[in-house]
């Protein structure tokens, strides 16, 4: 159980590692498919650039994402003592 | 394909195909019947993350997904993806701000989390109440595909199709609760994944000599986007328009990897945030948490789901290539007045339904 004082900065971290997990994957996520036209000229793998991207791309990104932000979050739940006994 | 062998009908068969899994799940549901709360509401919070996530990700996908966003890539190709991008990116927010936090509290629903946590009896009355419309229309839509599936294959009226699937969904539902979902869930889960997956490797397969269809392509669509080039003219839609395509036979319109010919940019950012939103926020999906046995694991689910969602949404943007055929045979003109049987490839449509999904083009 997590103990009085390791709140304040146990709440201050997750919310840090919520956003640095989230804001860059919206901003990949919106910007991204914008460009697409104009990454469609370059190929890659034969697949017309921004294509991949946008499907290939965006599917490895969004699993690194949570991945990363799992480990992460864990370790934080650890740090201050916050995890339950898995 | 075993009894198609021993000699049997084509209708036995597809009875057959019908009536065995329905039957495997009603059998699950009476198997794991309970009447304690937290096995009927949360599964006994014992199902893994990687069962978790395989489940998230195929209900949220749905019949639904399976027929109407592969049907989306066939007609207006990148447009499409605004619909899988929105689901895989819901899964990334629903897994980092809601779902460790439900299931934190221990709440089985939504509405018990909110009546819980704001101590109001009437909140969690209302919340019940407005989550019952999306709930609904998702129903709908979902027994609208079984319906049409089911007929399909018996060959029966709608309507007693309906009854037979409504039984057995009550019989699981009544019986087990979500102990029941959550496990005959996890069957079909893997029954859906493998009937994407295996179809279209092996036509993959047949078509360019590589496994992996999602990655080894590229060649492919590389001659299908010469032929489009040669005959479909350069669409830009404009900024904010959204022209989903009906459930009619309609010509094709548009090159497939040129984006934003159907829908436009503003559109496609648009409708990609709020199925973002929807998914993350799914009624039928957020309180599947609740079975996840702790937090840390519910937060894994959610990276199974997103990874799971992923390569399914990367199986069904294969099929239109599948009806390239191989060099010789070239696309018919793309807007003939007869629509869908007559472009892109002639042979084809004589096939299906009956034998396409199995047979190389040609």
């Amino acid at each position: 159980m997590i103990e009085r004082k390791e709140r304040k900065p146990y709440w201050r971290d997750t919310k840090w590692q919520m956003m640095a997990s989230l804001i860059p994957f919206l901003a990949v996520v919106i910007v991204l498919p914008l460009y697409a036209e104009r990454l469609n000229s370059n190929r890659f793998l034969g697949f017309p650039l921004g294509y991949f991207l946008a499907a290939h791309g965006l599917v490895l990104i969004a699993v690194i994402t949570v991945a990363s932000f799992v480990n992460r979050q864990d370790a934080i739940d650890h740090w201050h003592g916050a995890h339950e006994d898995h | 394909m075993l009894a198609e062998q021993l000699g049997a009908e084509a209708a036995q068969v597809r009875l057959l195909i019908l009536t065995v899994p329905l039957v495997l799940i009603a059998i699950v549901g009476v198997a794991t019947r309970t009447r304690q709360a937290s096995e009927f509401f949360a599964a006994g919070r014992r199902v893994p993350a990687v069962y978790g996530g395989l489940t998230f990700a195929i209900s949220a996908f749905g019949g639904t997904g399976l027929l109407a966003i592969t049907g989306a890539f066939f007609l207006i190709g990148f447009d499409a993806l605004c619909l899988a991008i929105g689901g895989l990116a819901g899964f990334v927010v629903m897994g980092i701000l809601l779902a460790p936090f439900l299931r934190k509290f221990g709440a089985y629903t939504i509405p018990s989390y909110l009546g819980a946590r704001f101590e109001s009896a009437a909140l969690r009355m209302v919340a019940a109440v407005l989550i019952s419309v999306p709930v609904a229309m998702f129903l709908v839509a979902e027994l609208k595909m079984a319906m049409f599936a089911t007929s399909f294959l018996t060959g029966a009226s709608g309507l007693a199709n309906l009854l037979s699937i409504g039984l057995v969904v009550a019989v699981t539902i009544g019986a087990g609760g979500y102990r029941a979902v959550a496990w005959s869930g996890v069957a079909k889960s893997i029954l859906v994944i493998l009937a994407l997956l295996l179809p279209v490797t092996i036509i993959g397969i047949w078509l360019t000599n590589l496994p992996l269809p999602q990655l080894s392509q590229g060649p492919l669509v590389r001659s299908f986007s010469r032929l489009e080039a040669a005959q479909l003219p350069i669409v830009i839609a404009p900024g904010l328009a959204f022209d989903m395509p009906s459930d009619a036979l309609t010509a094709l319109g548009k090159r497939y990897a040129a984006p934003f010919g159907a829908i436009g940019p503003h559109g496609f950012v648009t409708i990609m945030l709020t199925i973002m939103m929807g998914i993350a926020v799914a009624p039928w999906l957020l309180p599947r948490i609740a079975s996840a046995p702790g937090v840390y694991q519910a937060r894994k689910s959610l990276g199974w789901a997103t990874l799971v969602f992923g390569l399914v949404m990367l199986t069904c943007d294969r099929p239109p290539f599948f009806c390239v055929p191989s060099s010789s045979r070239i696309l018919l003109p793309a807007r003939s007045p007869n629509g869908f049987g007559s472009w892109r490839h002639s042979g084809w449509p004589k096939l299906w339904p009956e034998r396409a999904a199995l047979m190389p083009a040609g």
